[in-house]
């Protein structure tokens, strides 16, 4: 199985390769806006206001009108550096003159838009622009956005990568966020390029990736209270990044990495690697009884925390758990925890990295957050 | 004297017996011209026979006639000038034999167009009044003229030459072998026609068939003028009496002194002949199968046999009897055995002035070739579709009816093209969008022989084009429209005649059709159609036979 895995890991990286050295790899997923999952967008996100599913050349071919004043539409690609720096973004419009419509791109999906592009008014007409970003960057967050009251419909969005950008002025990414790949600590806005415990991103070199805190000082690279430890996930194409967090504040399931996190001072994790906030290290924490992990999705999908007695149903009421059948009373009481197969918290998708081509991830329910028998 | 004769003589051409069959008198010299021309005057089609019934003119009167080759002079589509050069060559030869005591005999003979006052050689013509002196200045004994041409009876009413009593069968007893003869294919206000189905004119393939033996109504051995126009005037008013054009009176017009028939040919010297039996009857047609030819065709009566001198070798006879027809392998010398036909079906009809009319044609058309790319089919790639491989494909059918009795087509036609399919991949099922056009109207169809069986055409039409479009999204749900607008093609190519079945025609060729009929939602029309290589099927059906 872990054998497997490997092929898998290296197929997906010749591909990758394949792509940044010819060219014409997709970079969007539903370009032509036929995925639909009820009433809304698979993988388009409306970002503002709202957007509406209209038939472009014929009434079975959809496009997205976007409505009202201010309304934007938005899809985060996981593409990175490694796959290629040259992208053609096209698109077919129904721009009416009293609407002005702009693409946005926000490199790293951190919400700092870097290039704006006025979508020119057209009727039915076919626009691409090339985009050149300086290397190295983490994903690309497309954002189409309207503003005024005429009408505008966009179909066949679509942004492959090409070989076409010599002589085009590149997209500096600037300063890049926590959980992002560097190569030097001047890529990162926090100024630290470092081998992070919370993963590492294609885009990195070595490994490395831009973190707030340096992990190996703990709590001395952090102010009075606080700790170096795993932050909030700022975008499913970044790791989980490294950050300044007050001490002992993650609950029981939180990720970690140290101890001191935890509200429960019990980080399960291995040396340099991400655990759980969790109940117990060890037996003897448990008086004897088995101090193992409350859910196990599978080898490659990252375990629960540690409880006593884990699906012995003998947990008493207000005893740590991480799901139901720890508890007596078969209820273990707290927040549903939902996790990417990273590992990293989730509410939907696009919370997580993509496994594999441009769809997300799963995300998957798994336990309980901070939880206790009822 | 020159004596008209339009009289109807229904004799049966019947050769049995052992009569003499003699060759011309040794004494006496024989010459023939023989002038075919294909090429009309101005308005006038170019004929499809006329120069290959002079070759076969020329060659019977090798084989069976009693001239030896270099006696027998062929001149194909010659100027005027060339057939004063020629007459002029003969009458030396014929002036150089009177000195050395011999008589001389001649024959013209004269295939291709004409009217009342003139022969048209392309774009000369030859005077029908200088043709008469020139060919009556040469000092032959005995002159035999054969004109087979529109209003070649006209021949005798040129200035000078004087209408006489009618001609009879008893006055064969007033001829002599002195004087001259004129045989002509119709009277000086009728057509000649020619039959495609013997790839021949009536007249010429008649006149030959009678004087390969069909025609000698005695039974001497040889056929005489009297004999071979005799049959030729019947057998080609029975065959024309029923085409479009009407029937064709041959004439024979002589001006003879002393006794003895004029021998045309003498078919008892043949080297090999065919016999029809006596208790064969109906219409015969004898096929040269080596060649692909016609060598005669006869109504054969029941009682007596008839032999056709033919060359030696494979031939087929097929006799129609009313709507049954028997086929028959014969290899001459021989005779047909009516236990070894099979029986058939056959029918055929023509007209002269060189082409084949026949009154209905329909035909059907396969084709494929390229959609038309227009800005309609760029919009389909601007939102991702991709064309299928597969080319466009049509396929047609039209019916018309020749109205002016030239190859002229008017008619009906319908046709469907289906275009080929476009599809965009999408993380479900493909979207698919395909299209069709029908189209139904109006149809112009245009025939021009070239050479034997092949011909070009042109093909214009228009009318109603309905386009049916197709659409069929991720879901696998399919939407239909259908639209309305006018519709055009042109197009062309060549045809081949099938060579025994002659209703029935190959096509091949290249049509261009226009049917802006297909819109889509944001306000693009396409104008479906393309260029297409078709094939197609035509069958030609005669209205009078």
């Amino acid at each position: 199985m872990k054998k497997l895995g490997l092929v898998v890991v290296v197929v997906a990286g010749l591909s990758q390769l394949g792509a940044s050295e010819c060219g014409g790899g997709p970079v969007l997923r539903d370009p032509g806006f036929d995925l639909w999952c009820g009433d809304e967008l698979c993988s388009w996100k409306v970002v503002r206001g709202d957007v509406r599913r209209v038939g472009t050349w014929h009434a079975g071919d959809s496009g997205i009108e976007l409505l009202g004043g201010d309304s934007a539409i938005s899809q985060t690609s996981p593409v990175n550096s490694r796959n290629g720096n040259c992208i053609r973004f096209s698109l077919v419009t129904n721009v009416e003159e009293t609407a002005e419509v702009f693409l946005d791109i926000d490199l790293e999906a951190d919400g700092t838009v870097e290039r704006t592009e006025r979508i020119p008014t057209s009727h039915w007409k076919p626009i691409s622009f090339l985009l050149f970003v300086d290397p190295p960057y983490d994903g690309i967050r497309f954002e189409l956005a309207k503003r005024g009251a005429g009408t505008a419909v966009l179909a066949q969005i679509g942004a492959e990568f090409s070989l076409d950008c010599q002589g085009i002025e590149q997209i500096d990414p600037g300063p890049r966020p926590d959980g992002a790949g560097c190569i030097a600590h001047t890529d990162c806005a926090s100024a630290l390029c470092k081998s992070s415990p919370t993963g590492v991103t294609e885009a990195g070199f070595g490994g490395l990736a831009c973190v707030g805190c340096d992990p190996s000082l703990g709590a001395a690279a952090c102010g009075v209270g606080e700790t170096c430890g795993v932050g909030d996930p700022l975008s499913a194409v970044l790791t989980v990044p490294m950050t300044c967090i007050p001490t002992g504040s993650r609950a029981l399931a939180e990720q970690c990495i140290s101890d001191a996190e935890c509200a429960s001072g019990k980080c399960n994790n291995a040396t340099d690697a991400m655990g759980r906030c969790s109940a117990c290290e060890a037996s003897s924490d448990c008086g004897g009884a088995a101090c193992a992990a409350a859910w196990n999705p599978g080898f490659l999908r990252t375990q629960g925390p540690n409880v006593c007695r884990p699906g012995e149903h003998a947990g008493t009421p207000g005893t740590a758990c991480g799901v139901d059948a720890d508890c007596a009373s078969n209820h273990c009481g707290g927040a549903t925890y939902r996790q990417c197969d990273d590992g990293r918290s989730c509410e939907t998708p696009a919370n997580c990295p993509a496994d594999d081509g441009l769809a997300p991830g799963a995300c998957t329910t798994v336990g309980i957050q901070g939880g206790s028998c009822d | 004297m020159l004596r008209p004769t339009h009289a109807l003589l229904g004799l049966c051409a019947v050769f049995a017996g052992t009569a003499r069959a003699e060759a011309p008198p040794s004494g006496v010299a024989t010459y023939a011209l023989v002038v075919g021309s294909n090429l009309g005057g101005p308005g006038q089609q170019e004929l499809r026979y006329a120069e290959d019934d002079a070759r076969r003119v020329g060659a019977l009167l090798t084989e069976l006639g009693g001239y030896t080759a270099d006696r027998v002079d062929v001149v194909l589509h010659p100027t005027p000038q060339i057939v004063r050069d020629r007459l002029a060559n003969l009458a030396v030869r014929v002036q150089a034999d009177i000195a050395a005591g011999k008589q001389a005999r001649i024959f013209f003979y004269y295939s291709g167009h004409a009217r009342a006052e003139a022969l048209d050689l392309g774009a000369e013509g030859l005077a029908l009044t200088e043709l008469r002196q020139r060919l009556f200045a040469v000092p032959a004994t005995l002159t035999v003229v054969v004109l087979d041409a529109c209003q070649s009876g006209a021949f005798s009413r040129i200035k000078g030459a004087q209408p006489a009593a009618d001609f009879s069968f008893n006055s064969r007893r007033q001829l002599d072998s002195t004087g001259v003869a004129v045989l002509a294919s119709s009277t000086g206000s009728e057509l000649s026609q020619e039959s495609e189905q013997l790839r021949s004119s009536y007249f010429t393939h008649h006149l030959l068939v009678g004087m390969r033996g069909a025609g000698d109504a005695n039974g001497d051995g040889q056929v005489s003028v009297d004999e071979a126009y005799r049959y030729a005037y019947h057998q080609t008013l029975l065959a024309t009496a029923a085409t479009a054009v009407g029937g064709q009176h041959v004439t024979l017009e002589v001006d003879l002194k002393g006794h003895g028939e004029v021998p045309l040919s003498y078919p008892r010297a043949a080297t090999a002949s065919i016999e029809l039996p006596s208790a064969l009857e109906g219409q015969a047609l004898v096929q040269d199968k080596r060649a692909k030819a016609v060598v005669a065709e006869t109504y054969k009566a029941k009682g007596a046999a008839v032999r056709i001198a033919v060359a030696p070798g494979d031939y087929e006879v097929t006799v129609r009897q009313g709507t049954k027809l028997l086929r028959c392998q014969v290899v001459a010398p021989g005779t047909v055995v009516l236990d070894r036909c099979t029986t058939e079906a056959i029918s055929v009809d023509s007209k002269k002035g060189g082409r084949f009319i026949p009154t209905w044609r329909f035909e059907l058309v396969a084709g494929s070739g390229q959609e038309r790319q227009t800005e309609f089919t760029r919009t389909l790639r601007d939102f991702g579709y991709q064309e299928d491989a597969s080319s466009a494909s049509e396929v047609s059918i039209s019916a018309g009816r020749d109205l002016f009795g030239h190859g002229e087509y008017v008619g009906g036609f319908l046709s469907f093209v289906q275009a080929p399919g476009w599809r965009r991949e999408t993380e479900l099922e493909p979207l698919r969008f395909s299209w069709n056009t029908t189209t139904i109207g109006a149809m112009g169809h245009l025939e021009h022989p070239l050479w034997r069986q092949l011909f070009v055409y042109l093909d214009v039409a228009a009318g109603l084009g309905i386009g049916r479009t197709r659409f069929i999204d991720q879901d696998g749900k399919t939407l239909t429209n259908t639209y309305f607008g006018p519709s055009a093609f042109a197009g062309g190519g060549l045809g081949f005649h099938h060579v025994i079945v002659n209703e029935l025609a190959l096509t091949m060729g290249m049509r261009v059709g226009w049917a802006p009929v297909i819109e889509n939602d944001i306000g693009t029309t396409h104008d479906s159609g393309g260029t297409f290589l078709g094939i197609g099927l035509s069958y030609a059906r005669g209205g009078s036979r």
